[in-house]
């Protein structure tokens, strides 16, 4: 408990410039790494510093919700992910003799375009974030709102399988629901948020599942 | 305690109608079940008076009371339609949740738990859309992505007008929250520019998801922008809104026709269809006259009854012709005789073709519009044009075999079905009073209009 404490702690004393650096390492990683194994290492991490991020506008019990339905997310994702390949593994081997290598074909295709991107959706959010801000403290809210609607828009532009794009809707969610906290901070209103990001990561899933199942079948054909 | 049954009754239902999915006669049992105790305990309902969850307070008005008794009568067809028609596992379990999620959305006062409850539903409108087949998962992807999007607009929308309400003169504001409710509403009706994503859903979903999202989604959406156009006069008065509806309404309307004309394939044909129907709701809307909101609501209900019947004719006629037999009428008529019959009808009066439903709710919208311009008149009367003959010639198309095709007959439900929808579809063309009349004073009497919005 004491270690759990100690990490709470040193999240909560970060500073803005740092909470901001962790949510565009995270978005980086989203949109331009293809492995599903590190993105999803980054959503989770980006629902964490929202989480600390909020706690800062929020009483600490509404932000802790962000937090749980983040890690909720994620596992749902993670089973989605790991059946998804284990079955790809399988049908390959049976197919084709030796298991493809998912995920690597991505990295070297348009790595430099994707990084460019994310470079100018960083300095358009922070300089959105500085002229139109919409809560005047603390630091950084309106900064990271704009950053993870725009990089969950750009994911969802980039992304062409459901489980990619669907990183993108949950960024572009975890965004919108910066921008909720600051108009109304009931805790019924961040259970029904919360509720729309699982509905959102169940959907992603079965949208997912039901994509692999279709090109294992179109591959068999 | 009435209006919490109405949403958690069929939220409830929902699961043991999932987990008796394999048991499919069972399962539409219990759905049509939940279906008439929706309906009893709405006509039960008392109207007006004050239930709470969570501390929001919900209400019932005399507007929402008939568009949920439709939803349930058309949610019902459907269920019994897919009793014969499987439309996949999760039909009857998602229906029923996504009919408690809307009657919450429809009868809560805060607009933002509106909004997310309505998210929800259409959250659970997917795993309707991919149905029971290994299929690819686009028409899902494409309806996720705007809803998602254009949920944001709307949920600023409140925090929006009340800024406005305490800086009135802040013009910005009013740009703002215009544009908010262009684009969420925009995206949610399907209206053009922002029209895109539904002929691709309708084309890949099963008929009665398709029909689903039109007939009732649809409904939902342009009750919630009635409600924030009562709720904040301001809008009607002192905001371009009006003007942007009306605007958005006949360019929807244009592009719906002009598609329609031009679309070969069915479901598709109907989504463009459904599009340029809506741009005449929203035409009558943004007249902003009694008259014309009367009529938009009126054109809105036999919409949904239209698209109903000509989603069911399109499915039956899919399944049931057979591959040897399909290219001649005769023969189509033989193995599917409501499906033909009700594509025919169904077109027509989707058209706005006399003696249908549709050309009666039309014919209000063109009186209501007959003081405004006599261009608005001519691009509407286009559009209806387009629809037709978007049909006439998809009938030919339609007679083609279909990958999905069966051996078998039309079941006599389905024509039954199907043959009712098209005799309601002329009765209430050739008496269109018989809705219209009550709805206006329904309208006028509840102050939901008032010589305007």
């Amino acid at each position: 408990m004491d270690f759990l404490g100690d990490i709470v702690t040193t999240l909560v004393s970060l500073s803005h410039i740092e909470l901001m650096l962790g949510l565009l390492l995270a978005g980086a990683i989203i949109i331009v790494l293809e492995d599903w194994r590190l993105n999803l290492w980054a959503l989770t991490a980006q629902f964490v510093v929202v989480g600390v991020l909020l706690a800062r506008v929020l009483p600490l019990r509404v932000a802790l919700i962000k937090v749980i339905v983040g890690c909720m997310v994620c596992v749902i994702l993670y089973l989605t992910a790991t059946r998804g390949q284990l079955r790809r593994d399988e049908e390959a081997s049976h197919l084709f003799g030796e298991p493809r290598l998912a995920g690597r074909e991505g990295l070297s295709m348009n790595l430099w375009f994707r990084a460019l991107v994310v470079v100018l959706a960083a300095v358009v959010s922070y300089g959105l974030g500085n002229s139109h801000p919409f809560v005047e403290q603390p630091l950084g809210i309106s900064q990271a709102c704009y950053w993870l609607v725009g990089i969950g828009l750009l994911a969802m532009v980039v992304g062409r399988e459901p489980f990619k794009v669907g990183l993108g809707l949950l960024t572009f969610q975890s965004g919108v629901g910066i921008l909720l906290a600051t108009f109304e901070q009931s805790l019924s209103l961040a259970a029904l948020v919360g509720v729309v990001s699982i509905l959102i990561a169940l959907a992603i899933a079965y949208l997912a599942t039901a994509q692999a199942a279709f090109s294992l079948e179109d591959d068999a054909a | 305690m009435n209006l919490l049954l109405l949403i958690f009754l069929p939220l409830v239902v929902a699961g043991p109608a999932y987990l008796l999915r394999r048991y499919w006669m069972v399962a539409v049992a219990v759905s049509v079940a939940t279906i008439l105790a929706l309906i009893g305990i709405c006509f039960r309902a008392p109207v007006g008076e004050p239930a709470y969850v969570l501390g929001r307070e919900l209400i019932l008005n005399d507007l929402h009371r008939l568009l949920l008794l439709l939803f349930y009568v058309l949610a019902g067809l459907m269920i019994l339609y897919a009793w014969q028609e499987p439309q996949g596992w999760a039909f009857c379990p998602c229906l029923l949740a996504i009919l408690g999620l809307l009657s919450g959305a429809m009868m809560i006062q805060t607009f933002l738990i509106a909004v997310l409850l309505l998210e929800m539903a259409g959250l659970i409108f997917v795993f309707v859309i991919h149905g029971r087949r290994p299929a690819p998962t686009g028409a899902a992807v494409s309806y996720l992505v705007p809803l998602v999007i254009a949920a944001p607009c709307l949920l600023v929308l409140p925090w929006l007008a009340e800024s406005y309400t305490l800086h009135p003169e802040d013009l910005l504001l009013i740009r703002f929250t215009v544009i908010a409710a262009s684009i969420g509403f925009g995206i949610l009706l399907a209206t053009a520019p922002f029209h895109s994503w539904l002929p691709g859903v309708v084309e890949g979903a099963p008929p009665m998801a398709g029909a689903l999202l039109i007939c009732i989604f649809s409904q939902v959406h342009l009750a919630l922008l009635i409600g924030v156009l009562r709720d904040n006069l301001w809008l009607t008065t002192d905001s371009p809104m009006l003007s942007v509806i009306t605007a958005s309404g006949l360019l929807t309307a244009l592009v719906g026709g002009l598609f329609a004309s031009a679309q070969r394939q069915p479901g598709r044909l109907l989504a463009y269809a459904a599009i340029s129907d809506m741009g005449f709701v929203l035409v009558g809307l943004g007249t902003g006259s009694a008259w014309g909101v009367t009529s938009a609501v009126a054109h809105s209900v036999t919409r949904s009854l239209t698209v109903l019947l000509v989603a069911m004719s399109l499915g039956a006629v899919r399944t049931h012709l057979r591959r040897e037999t399909g290219s001649s009428l005769q023969e189509a008529l033989r193995w599917a005789p409501g499906g033909i019959l009700g594509y025919i009808a169904g077109g027509l009066a989707l058209g706005g073709f006399p003696l249908f439903n549709g050309f009666a709710t039309r014919w209000l919208i063109y009186r209501s519009l007959a003081e405004h311009d006599a261009l608005f008149l001519s691009v509407l009367v286009l559009s209806g044009v387009g629809v037709v003959l978007g049909y006439l010639r998809s009938l030919s198309m339609m007679l083609q075999p279909s990958p999905e095709m069966s051996e078998d007959r039309e079941p006599l439900p389905v024509t039954v079905l199907i043959l009712s929808l098209v005799g309601l579809c002329l009765l209430l063309g050739l008496l269109p009073g018989l809705l219209v009349t009550p709805l206006q004073d329904m309208l006028l009497g509840s102050g939901l209009v008032n010589a305007g919005l």
